[in-house]
């Protein structure tokens, strides 16, 4: 038996693969676009898995320390380290800011870590691809290679100049940001001492303020400006379990004896994938219904008019007593064929195309398995028009005018 | 050094110490300036030292990635001094000649499969 499907597009192969290479780049926009979202969910997940924690202790009644600000006293991480279960706690600032080098200025989530011997202690990078890590305490820093800065740099955030030391890769904050990691008393001061302008205002604001300017106490002065310009806050303690202590236990003991909000990881994976990007995911999932329609219509459209291009020749198939079911499987091939070829050629653009694009774009074989499905499903579905038309063609049209 | 106060600070763990001038240097720095000052020790012995970014941590144990043809496995080891040019002393776990994995593209567990490079393709040598 001969293969009318594939005679009929060795016929017109030229229309046949270009409309295929159209509809494989409208699929391969829309294979894109779902991972656009996955990236976006995968640089959440990232910035759990780099920062190394089991528990976020916060601010009380806030989101923080990636949702929502928070701040919280520098010393609140020695009574975590005395709490039962709990290995290790360290004090984390999370600035998200331009940092600039040279001319220009890179956006990027400025990373206060405790420094000193302490590898591998929550919130440091787990791995570098160069250099070295942060071994002095002040003016270093670890850098991500997305911000583009090398080994030597020195860049600028707020007050302070900082050498470049170690390039890390996939080091990004929840909204594709690249890390830049800074001693921590340094990251307190960028995030909470102001310039030195303000400064001097300041002091001149509560030198006349006569509450705190009092002829007789000399020292009450100096005293209020030295603590307006100490920052011993940070927003947040990252803390490790000791191995085998329940994450929900410690986190509500912290909650009771400490007073202050814990998010274990799934509490964290919720208020990131849940509320910090809900409202993104919901844009690019519309997006992803109205290009899944158009190319269904696309496919429906080319489907029929592949087919009432034929129509005669069709007419002339019945005339000769072809079957229906041989006239419906054709085109049905046909649709099939067009659905392979465009996911083809949607998948390989998308793949090359992936790297292009300045976020992260996270393109998983699953969702190609199901996108593989969707298109065979929709190019089926299109090609109902077409096959009702061609079973409805009067035989006597072959032989007419 | 002059000397080192008695208090440390309680938060930053830090000490305040009092540095002395080997050379006075004119004209004298402002008072109250804020100045970065590393301090020269005594050299150890010579022993081995890795670069500090191979360092670690799986779980509770610090240790480095050791290397044997394709094969991975993680040597928990025990750590000396570590200085300013972010070499550390390795004082257990490791002898002279072993191969460590310095910088990985991603985190290591025992089961990836490595490729060893001279440098990280995409990563400015």
């Amino acid at each position: 038996m001969i293969s009318l499907a594939g005679r009929d597009i060795a016929h017109a192969w030229g229309k046949f693969v270009f409309t295929g290479l159209g509809l494989g780049l409208l699929l391969g926009v829309t294979l894109v676009m779902a991972g656009v979202y996955r990236g976006m969910v995968d640089d959440g997940k990232a910035l759990l898995d780099n920062s190394g924690a089991d528990l976020w202790v916060v601010q009380r009644d806030t989101l923080g320390p990636y949702a929502e600000p928070s701040s919280i006293a520098d010393d609140t991480e020695r009574a975590l380290l005395t709490m039962p279960g709990v290995a290790e706690a360290a004090n984390v600032t999370y600035l998200t800011m331009q940092v600039r080098q040279g001319g220009r200025d890179v956006r990027a989530m400025v990373v206060g870590i405790v420094p000193g011997e302490a590898w591998g202690s929550p919130g440091w990078p787990p791995a570098l691809v160069a250099g070295r890590r942060v071994t002095r305490g002040h003016y270093e820093a670890m850098a991500d290679i997305a911000t583009g800065f090398g080994l030597g740099d020195t860049v600028r955030i707020r007050r302070n100049e900082y050498t470049v030391v170690g390039l890390t890769r996939r080091m990004v904050s929840s909204s594709g940001d690249p890390m830049v990691f800074i001693p921590l008393r340094d990251a307190q001061e960028a995030q909470f001492l102001k310039d030195n302008d303000a400064i001097v205002q300041n002091r001149a604001r509560t030198a006349a303020n006569p509450a705190f300017n009092r002829p007789g106490v000399p020292g009450l002065l100096p005293a209020i400006n030295a603590s307006q310009t100490s920052s011993n806050t940070v927003n947040a303690v990252l803390v490790r379990l000791r191995p085998g202590a329940d994450p929900d236990e410690v986190a509500e003991s912290v909650r009771r004896w400490k007073r202050l909000t814990v998010y274990t990881r799934a509490d964290m994976e919720d208020i990131l994938i849940g509320k910090l990007i809900a409202t993104s995911a919901k844009q690019i999932g519309m997006f992803l219904v109205i290009l899944a329609a158009v190319s269904a219509a696309i496919v429906a459209f080319i489907i029929y008019s592949l087919t009432m291009d034929k129509i005669r020749e069709i007419a002339v198939l019945k005339l000769i007593g072809t079957r229906n079911s041989t006239i419906a499987w054709m085109i049905l091939q046909q649709a099939l064929a067009l659905g392979v070829i465009g996911f083809a050629v949607g998948k390989i653009t998308a793949t090359f195309a992936a790297p292009l694009f300045p976020k992260y774009v996270l393109l998983m074989p699953l969702d190609s398995v199901f996108g593989f499905g969707a298109v065979l499903v929709i190019c089926a579905l299109a090609s109902v028009i077409a096959i009702r038309m061609a079973l409805r063609v009067d035989p006597a049209e072959a032989i007419g005018g | 050094m002059l000397r080192t106060e008695l208090r440390a600070d309680a938060v930053t763990e830090e000490l305040l110490a009092k540095v002395a001038f080997s050379a006075v240097p004119l004209p004298l720095p402002p008072i109250g300036e804020r100045a970065e000052v590393t301090v020269d020790l005594p050299a150890l012995p010579a022993g081995p030292v890795i670069p500090n970014a191979a360092v670690q941590r799986q779980g509770q144990q610090l240790g480095v990635w050791a290397t044997q043809g394709d094969s991975l496995t993680f040597v928990s080891v025990k750590l000396g001094r570590a200085d300013l040019d972010g070499q550390v002393q390795v004082l257990q776990g490791l002898k002279a000649g072993d191969a460590i994995v310095l910088h990985s593209e991603k985190p290591l567990t025992a089961r990836s499969r490595i490729q060893v490079v001279d440098h990280i393709p995409g990563v400015a040598p």
